[in-house]
């Protein structure tokens, strides 16, 4: 799976970024598309698909994981590669060409060293992502959907070998990040020459533009066309009882609230922890909010069982304080605030992430400034920080609220009794084998998945035009 | 003189409906010569050296490198690794992942007499020392001369210099010129330049090409191109430039300030400006005198004077600095004028 995303990602991201062919610019935003699928919904998708079309050649089994999986996660490596590579100035590539090399050459002896720490992050990233679904698969003690997709699947993955997959999958992550940063050595890759121009695309013409268009077509087709017409195809045919309407208009209003509200909470504590962080260089605060983004990483099964802990403690703490003066039990645990915390624990980095690239965007000599205007303190934050990163922290919290939406395994074990969550919605369909029935979720999901990624593919093309 | 490159009547245009950004431009280069050109941005200097180098394709015309005809316009297109041709960047592009003598080494072929030329090449611009050290480890004057010694290393038939100083710090730029400079007398290379930088391009070329919108305008010696300019555009691009309108008579061109030199081919009678440079004009301290300091630039080992003729033309003009006039001063002004370039008037 790594090693498919690697090369698919990359060679991808190389072809629309140094060339140009037909349907060029519009590859070079729509691959990464595929993104807006979470994993258990393309899982059930093409689970489903095979399922009816029994004149496919039977590809299911270990192959069948590994290839869903790789156009699942390739957009990862895509989406860093690409950047890398528009990143390099054209004169590398033009200094190694002065210098002999054909441009495949070139591509061998300079592109692809410079963005290596791009694609192994990339990589890394994609296999983190796949291991947090396996995970799920392993360390909860449900039938998760996760687990009934592979194990239907394969009827090969048992929950040993979903371990076995998932620590490999982490070895593997983690190898591949030690192996890059040791042979790294004294180099440097963000060495970005000043005043260099992008790379420049060459025209591709006859058969290789052909292949180009149709390579990129193909994936384009399997990780996301495909999936989300089946998707259609499902949810027309089932059509729209009038009580199921009833119920997916409440279903989105809960799921919008929930991630709504953790959006909010999530952005706000990011800000303040991205905010100490800039004002206090010490060691501990570093290190303080280094460790409180690493929650990402944890797969979200993993984290609804270790947040139950530290709830019951605060419920028991709660409860004796509150008989003090005289008032009934609160639970924090299956509350709203339980699954609040859950979700910050995990999503935490994304947030901390957005706004410290934001702040550390932001000039010391901008504060400076300022403070030598008399602004400092808090309204040094509020008329030069916060005006500065408006645009951050509305990206930051549609990221966040996505992401919320689409998580699946800490949401059904925490969630208060009563609440559904359109993830939630899916897997109890989806377990029980009623694909069509999942279908108009799942579409939902996928839609609002597109959202942030639209919105990226927009800024960026804004700021690189 | 053999020529070793040859640029005939190159253009390129870049979009529809916009000016051409080379503009049938012919130029040869003798082998060994160092030729610079100079001009504002956007005059096209950099697209000539990037079709030069292969890194654009001409619309018009034909580039020779060493007697190979390496492009025609829609015909026949050698690309860049096959033109040998070395490039030195302005932002240096020394590739961030390999150490000063990878990238020496980086267009050499493989075997026993790399790891011998790369020392070679390190040693000429002199950092034998830094071989192993990575780009991001030098100072930005070594990183150019790692990339000065990386573009001489394959011994190429031409090299490519695009704006090779812009990005070093004034003091190093002039020591950086000097190590480049040797280098290339030393090898006996060819060498096109190209800079916005007049005084740079006067001490580096052995002959200076001025452009302006895609054309040279003129190309020759530096003294040349500085006393005798063919247009008031590259009289102004070169140095500080004053132009005193004047009328040729018989025995010369009556100005305000006296009776110049005879020009050459100047009908008499006819509406002339004479160029004037800060060092042609002399000026004296005098009460009665009739020019007036109207300011004054301390520039070490010079001051730069301007004077204000009874006119209201004013003048440039440098002094030694070692006794200076404040502003206000009264002058006599005499003008001592070596070559006469005198343009018509509009």
């Amino acid at each position: 799976m790594g090693a498919g995303s690697l090369l698919l990602g990359t060679g991808l991201a190389w072809l629309v970024s140094a060339y140009r062919f037909p349907g060029s610019s519009l590859f070079a935003w729509a691959l990464v598309l595929p993104l807006a699928l979470p994993a258990y919904v393309m899982g059930f998708v093409l689970l489903g698909f095979f399922e009816f079309s029994a004149w496919l050649p039977d590809v299911r089994g270990w192959w069948g994981v590994t290839l869903t999986m790789t156009l699942v996660y390739y957009p990862y490596v895509f989406v860093l590669a690409r950047a890398a590579f528009q990143e390099q100035a054209s004169s590398l590539m033009e200094a190694a060409r002065s210098l002999g090399r054909s441009r495949p050459r070139a591509f061998l002896a300079v592109a692809l060293p410079l963005a290596r720490p791009a694609i192994v992050a990339g990589a890394a990233l994609a296999m983190m992502e796949a291991l947090a679904d396996l995970g799920t698969v392993s360390l909860f003690g449900h039938r998760t959907l996760t687990e009934t997709v592979y194990r239907t699947w394969a009827g090969m993955f048992d929950r040993i070998a979903a371990t076995q997959l998932a620590s490999l999958l982490l070895v593997g992550a983690f190898a591949l990040l030690v192996i890059e940063r040791a042979t790294r050595g004294a180099r440097h890759f963000l060495n970005r020459p000043r005043g260099g121009r992008q790379l420049v695309n060459v025209t591709l013409e006859g058969g290789s533009a052909v292949a180009a268009t149709a390579a990129c077509a193909a994936v384009l087709a399997l990780g996301f066309v495909l999936p989300v017409a089946q998707l259609v195809v499902w949810a027309w045919s089932r059509g729209l009882a009038a009580g199921m309407a009833q119920t997916f208009t409440t279903l989105l209003i809960d799921t919008a609230w929930l991630a709504g509200g953790a959006a909010i909470v999530i952005t706000l504590v990011g800000l303040a922890l991205a905010y100490a962080r800039r004002l206090d260089r010490s060691r501990l605060t570093q290190l303080a909010t280094e460790f409180s983004a690493m929650g990402y990483a944890v797969p979200g099964a993993v984290i609804a069982v270790g947040t139950l802990g530290p709830l019951a403690f605060a419920d028991r703490a709660l409860a004796s304080a509150l008989r003090t003066i005289g008032v009934g039990d609160v639970l924090l645990t299956g509350s709203v605030a339980g699954i609040l915390f859950a979700y910050l624990v995990r999503f935490l980095a994304v947030a901390l992430q957005g706004l410290d690239a934001a702040l550390v965007r932001i000039p010391r000599s901008m504060d400076e400034a300022a403070q030598s205007l008399g602004v400092a303190g808090r309204r040094l934050l509020g008329r030069v920080h916060l005006p500065m990163l408006r645009g951050s922290l509305g990206a930051t919290m549609l990221l966040l609220w996505v992401e919320t939406m689409k998580e699946l395994p800490a949401t059904l074990l925490l969630r208060p009794i009563g609440l559904k969550t359109l993830a939630i919605e899916i897997w109890e369909r989806t377990s029980e084998s009623l694909w069509e029935e999942a279908a108009l979720p799942a579409l939902a999901l996928v839609l609002v998945g597109l959202i942030p990624l639209l919105v990226v593919t927009r800024l960026t093309r804004r700021t690189s035009g | 003189m053999t020529p070793q490159l040859v640029v005939t009547r190159v253009g390129r245009v870049f979009g529809d409906g916009e000016p051409p950004a080379v503009d049938d431009l012919s130029l040869t280069v003798a082998r060994g010569e160092i030729v610079a050109l100079v001009g504002p941005s956007g005059c096209g200097k950099t697209t000539t050296l990037r079709l030069v180098a292969g890194f654009e394709r001409p619309d018009a015309g034909e580039i020779r490198i060493a007697d190979a005809v390496v492009a025609i316009a829609g015909r026949r297109f050698v690309p860049p690794e096959h033109r040998h041709v070395g490039v030195v960047f302005q932002d240096f592009a020394l590739f961030p992942h390999l150490t000063a003598g990878a990238n020496v080494g980086f267009g050499l072929p493989p075997g026993r007499e790399r790891l011998t030329r790369i020392r070679q090449m390190l040693d000429l611009v002199g950092l034998g020392d830094a071989a192993d050290r990575y780009p991001h480890q030098l100072s930005g004057g070594q990183q150019q001369r790692v990339a000065v010694a990386r573009a001489l290393a394959p011994a190429p038939a031409l090299l490519l210099f695009d704006e090779p100083f812009s990005n070093l710090d004034a003091d190093l730029r002039e020591q950086v010129r000097a190590v480049v400079q040797t280098a290339l007398r030393a090898t006996g290379s060819t060498a096109l330049f190209v800079t916005h930088d007049q005084e740079e391009a006067l001490e580096l070329g052995d002959r200076v090409g001025v452009m302006a919108r895609g054309r040279i305008e003129q190309l020759g010696p530096p003294d040349e191109v500085y006393h005798r300019p063919v247009n008031r555009f590259v009289a102004e691009f070169l140095g500080a430039a004053a132009f005193l309108p004047g009328v040729v008579v018989d025995d010369g061109i009556r100005t305000e300030l006296g009776l110049t030199a005879h020009p050459e081919d100047a009908v008499v009678g006819s509406q002339v400006d004479v160029l004037v440079r800060p060092d042609d004009v002399t000026i004296s301290p005098a009460p009665t005198g009739p020019g007036v300091l109207v300011g004054r630039v301390f520039r070490g080992s010079e001051v730069r004077y301007t004077v204000e003729l009874p006119s209201g033309l004013r003048l440039p003009c440098s002094q030694a600095s070692a006794t200076t006039m404040p502003a206000g001063t009264r002058v006599h002004v005499g003008i001592a004028l070596h070559h006469v370039v005198a343009f018509p008037r509009d």
